[in-house]
C-alpha cells in the first residue's frame, strides 16, 4: 500500500511545487484589503506601478505588508518543518519536534527579556530570541556529552525537557514582573508566535540561513536513513554517527533558532508536517526532507492567511491556527492510514 | 580477508573486559566465539568492527589496522549485524536491504544496475523476496534477522561479523541462517560470530575460541576446544560431549546438577537395555546406589548409567554375553538389595541376564516391570517369557509403573522387616 515508486514520488513533488506557487499568489491576494489577482501577478513578475507611474495602493500593500509576510511564512514554515523532520530522524522518534532540545523555551526567555528591558531596534528582539534559544540548546548539549565525546540521544531528550522547564520558569517570572503592562501582552503574543512583524530586513537575514541550512540537511538526509538502523547499524554502513549527528543537530538548531527569532514559537508545524509527509511519501529521508520543507512552507502561509482573515480586523496568533488545522488532520491520517508510532 | 588480532586489551569504565586477546582468522573461515554471558564476546566483536577502540593492541584486516581506516573504508570490507537491532520508521524490507549499498554509493546516486542486482541476489539468498514490500517492523524475529542478513550481504562484505544471529529464533530459522552463512564462505567470505549455542558452534564453525572472563581459554577446532573440562571451566557446569552421527559433529549436553546421595537407601541392580532403563535409572538415582548389567557400551542405557554414576557390567556389543561378564553380573546382583528387570526386549544376546536373575533363587528382592507384556518383547521364541513367568511364580514382584516401583522400593527399604512381600 505504501509503496513509493519513483513515479509516485515525482507526482508528489510536482503537486507540492504547484501548491507553493499557488500559495505565493494567494497569500498576496488574501487579506483585509482586496487585491485583484492581476495586480498580484503584475507585481510578482516585476511590473508593479500603476498607469501614471506612481506606486499604487495595491503595490504598497503588496511590497510592504503582504509579500514580506508570505515570504517570511514560507521561510519559517520550511525551517521548522525540515528541522522537525531531521530531529525525528535523529531521535528515531516521530514525536520529536524542533523544540525538543529546549529552543522554544530559551528563545521565549530571550525575547521576553528584550521586551521587558524595552529595547527597540529591528533586530534586537530577534537577536534576544536567537541567543536565548542557542543558549538553551548549548546547555542541553553540554549535559548530554558522555565519555569519548559521544552524545546520548536519551540524555539529550531528558536534558531538553529539564532545561526547557527551567527557561519556561524564567519566562513566567518575566511575565509576572510585567503583569498589567502592555509589555506582558507583547510577551504573551510573541510566545504564541506570528508573522505580523515581517519586513524585508528579516528576510535578508533569514533567507540565506534557511536556504543553506536546508541544503545541508538534505545533503545529510541519507545518513538519517542509516541512523534508522541504530547508531551501530549506521556505523556498519560507513556512516560516522557522531559526526552526522553533530552536524545535523547543529544545523537544525540554527534553523529553528532563526525561525523562532523572527516569528516566535509557532507550534505543530515542525511536529506534524514531517509526520504527514512520512505517511504520504514514505520514511526515506532523501525524499522526506525536501517534501517536508515545501509542505511546511505552504502550510504555514495558509495557516497565516486563516489567522489574519478569520476574526477581521483583528488577527489570531498563527500558532492557534496551526494547532487547530494540524492536529485534526493528523489524527485523521493516523486513523485512516493506520500509521504506527 | 584475514583478520589478525594482536594483544588486544579493552576496559570499560576502568574495568578490564578483554585481556591479551590474540587471534588470527583466515579468509573463508567460519569462526565462532563462545563463552558464558558477560565473557566479552560482543565487546570483542565491537573492537574488531571498529565500533570500539582497543586500549592496547590492534586489529588488522589483511595488513591494515582497523583504527587507521575511515568508517566508510571499513564498511566497504566489513559489516556486522549486531544483537537486537531495532529499525526506526516503517522502512520496507527492500528499502532496508538497499541500505547495504550505501558504502558503495554517492550521496544522491540512484541505484545502478549493479546495485539493483546485488540487492536482488541478497534478498534471494536470505529468502526475503516474498515479503520485500512489507514494513520491516511488522515482521517476525526470524524474518527480521534474515532481512538484516540480506542487508549485510548486499553490502558485499569480505568479513561478516554476527552477534548471536540465532537468539530468539526457532530452530528451523537458526539452521537457515547458518546454512546461508556457510554457503557464502565458499565464495571467500570470512565469518566471525558470537554464539552462545555450543551445538551450533560445533556444527557450523571451522574453528572456535572459548572466551572466559575476557580471556581466551582455548582456540582450535570444535573438538579440541569444546571439551568437558574446558566447558566446565568456562561455564561452571558439567557436560557430556558426544558425537552426532547425523551431522558428523559434536554435540554437547548439560548434565543436570544432582544432589549427591549422602546415605543411599540400598543397592539396586537394574537389568535393562535398548533405552528401557533410562527412566528407571533416573527415577532411582537420587535414593539408591545403582548398578547395571550386562550391557554394551553402544546401548543408550549405558550412557544414562554412566552419567548417573552407576556401576556398569560391560560386555562387547553384537555378541552373546561372555561367561566372565555373566559371572560378574551375577555377583553384583547377589550383593544388591534388589534387582529391577525393566521392560526390555529380550533376544538371545541378553537372555542370560534373565537366567542370572533366576539363579538368585529369590534371595534378593526382584521387581519385574510389566511382566504380562513379556510376549511382545520376546524375541527368543518363548524362552524369555517362560523365564519371566518363572520369576514371578517364585516371588518376584510385578510392577506396572515407575511410580509404583519407587513406592515399593521406598517401602521395602525404609521399613525394617524386609522380604515380607
Amino acid at each position: 500500500m505504501r509503496r513509493s515508486p519513483r513515479g509516485y514520488r515525482r507526482r508528489v513533488f510536482v503537486i507540492l511545487l504547484a501548491l507553493a506557487a499557488v500559495t505565493l499568489v494567494a497569500g498576496v491576494i488574501v487579506g483585509p484589503v482586496y487585491i485583484p489577482i492581476s495586480d498580484a501577478f503584475s507585481y510578482l513578475i516585476g511590473r508593479g506601478t500603476s498607469a501614471d507611474g506612481s506606486p499604487s495602493v495595491s503595490y504598497l500593500i503588496i511590497s510592504q505588508i503582504r509579500l514580506p509576510r508570505v515570504l517570511l511564512g514560507l521561510l519559517v514554515g520550511c525551517a521548522l518543518a525540515i528541522s522537525g523532520g531531521t530531529m525525528q530522524g535523529l531521535f528515531r522518534n516521530p514525536l520529536a519536534s524542533p523544540y525538543v532540545l529546549g529552543i522554544a523555551s530559551g528563545a521565549s526567555t530571550g525575547a521576553s527579556l528584550i521586551i521587558l528591558l524595552n529595547l527597540h531596534g529591528v533586530l534586537f528582539l530577534s537577536l534576544g530570541a536567537f541567543i536565548g534559544g542557542s543558549l538553551a540548546v548549548g546547555i542541553v548539549y553540554q549535559l548530554a556529552q558522555e565519555r569519548d565525546r559521544k552524545t546520548s540521544v536519551y540524555t539529550l531528550i531528558l536534558a531538553g525537557v529539564a532545561v526547557g522547564a527551567l527557561f519556561s520558569a524564567v519566562t513566567s517570572f518575566i511575565i509576572f514582573l510585567s503583569s498589567g503592562t502592555e509589555r506582558m501582552t507583547d510577551v504573551i503574543f510573541w510566545i504564541m508566535g506570528g508573522l505580523g512583524r515581517a519586513n524585508w530586513t528579516y528576510l535578508y537575514v533569514l533567507t540565506p540561513i534557511v536556504a543553506l541550512g536546508s541544503v545541508i540537511l538534505i545533503v545529510f538526509s541519507r545518513d538519517l536513513n542509516a541512523l534508522a538502523m541504530g547508531e551501530e547499524g549506521a556505523f556498519h554502513l560507513g556512516i560516522n554517527p557522531e559526526t552526522s549527528k553533530r552536524i545535523m543537530l547543529g544545523v537544525a538548531t540554527l534553523l529553528t533558532s532563526s525561525a523562532v527569532a523572527f516569528a516566535g514559537t509557532i507550534g505543530f508545524v515542525g511536529l506534524i508536517i514531517p509526520h504527514i509527509m512520512r505517511l504520504i511519501i514514505g520514511p526515506d529521508h532523501r525524499f522526506l526532507l525536501p517534501a517536508t520543507a515545501i509542505a511546511g512552507a505552504v502550510f504555514l502561509v495558509w495557516a497565516d492567511m486563516v489567522a489574519r482573515t478569520v476574526v477581521q480586523p483583528a488577527e489570531l496568533p498563527v500558532g492557534i491556527i496551526t494547532a487547530f488545522l494540524g492536529a485534526p488532520f493528523f489524527l485523521y491520517l493516523l486513523k485512516t492510514k493506520k500509521a504506527r508510532m | 580477508m584475514d583478520i589478525t588480532i594482536k594483544g588486544l586489551h579493552f576496559s570499560y569504565n576502568g574495568k578490564p573486559v578483554l585481556e591479551e586477546i590474540s587471534l588470527s582468522i583466515q579468509k573463508g573461515e567460519i569462526f565462532a566465539i563462545v563463552g558464558p554471558n558477560g565473557s566479552g564476546k560482543t565487546t570483542l566483536l565491537k573492537n574488531i568492527s571498529g565500533v570500539l577502540t582497543p586500549d592496547a593492541g590492534a586489529v588488522y584486516l589483511d595488513m591494515k589496522r582497523v583504527t587507521d581506516l575511515s568508517t566508510r573504508d571499513i564498511a566497504r570490507h566489513l559489516t556486522a549485524v549486531e544483537q537486537e537491532r531495532e529499525v526506526g520508521f516503517d522502512f520496507t524490507v527492500r528499502e532496508v536491504v538497499a541500505m547495504g549499498r550505501i558504502p558503495h554509493q554517492g550521496r544522491f546516486a540512484r541505484e545502478t544496475q549493479k546495485d539493483k542486482q546485488k540487492i536482488r541476489e541478497a534478498m534471494e539468498l536470505a529468502n526475503v523476496t516474498s515479503f520485500a514490500n512489507r514494513p520491516i517492523r511488522e515482521l517476525s524475529g526470524g524474518e527480521k534477522q534474515r532481512t538484516f542478513l540480506a542487508m549485510a550481504l548486499s553490502q558485499e562484505p569480505k568479513v561478516l561479523l554476527l552477534d548471536e544471529p540465532t537468539t530468539h529464533l526457532d530452530i528451523n530459522y537458526q539452521i537457515q541462517i547458518m546454512e546461508i552463512v556457510r554457503q557464502q564462505t565458499r565464495t571467500g567470505l570470512t565469518v566471525l560470530m558470537a554464539l552462545h549455542d555450543l551445538n551450533l558452534a560445533a556444527q557450523y564453525a571451522d574453528r572456535v575460541a572459548l572466551l572466559h572472563r575476557g580471556r581466551l581459554l582455548a582456540i582450535g577446532e570444535p573438538k579440541e576446544v569444546l571439551t568437558p573440562s574446558n566447558i566446565r571451566r568456562a561455564f561452571e557446569t558439567d557436560v557430556v560431549v558426544g558425537h552426532n552421527p547425523l551431522t558428523n559433529s559434536l554435540y554437547i549436553n548439560t548434565v543436570p546438577y544432582r544432589r549427591k546421595v549422602s546415605t543411599p537407601l540400598g543397592k539396586v541392580h537394574v537389568i535393562c537395555g535398548g533405552g528401557s532403563g533410562v527412566a528407571v535409572l533416573h527415577a532411582l538415582a537420587d535414593r539408591f546406589s545403582l548398578s547395571v548389567g550386562v550391557i554394551s557400551p553402544l546401548d543408550s542405557d549405558f550412557q544414562a548409567a554412566q552419567r548417573l554414576g552407576a556401576k556398569i557390567v560391560i560386555d562387547a556389543p553384537f555378541a552373546p554375553i561372555s561367561p566372565k561378564a555373566y559371572k560378574e553380573n551375577l555377583d553384583t546382583m547377589r550383593s544388591s538389595d534388589g534387582v529391577v528387570i525393566c521392560d526390555t526386549p529380550f533376544g538371545p544376546g541378553n537372555l542370560p541376564n534373565l537366567r542370572a536373575a533366576l539363579e538368585l533363587e529369590n534371595k534378593v528382592n526382584i521387581y519385574v516391570l510389566n511382566p504380562e507384556e513379556i510376549e511382545k518383547r520376546d524375541y527368543t521364541e518363548g524362552q524369555a517369557a517362560q523365564l519371566v513367568r518363572q520369576l514371578v511364580r517364585s516371588g518376584a514382584v510385578p510392577i506396572s509403573s515407575i511410580k509404583e516401583l519407587k513406592r515399593c522400593l521406598a517401602v521395602d527399604y525404609c521399613s525394617t522387616d524386609r522380604g515380607v512381600n
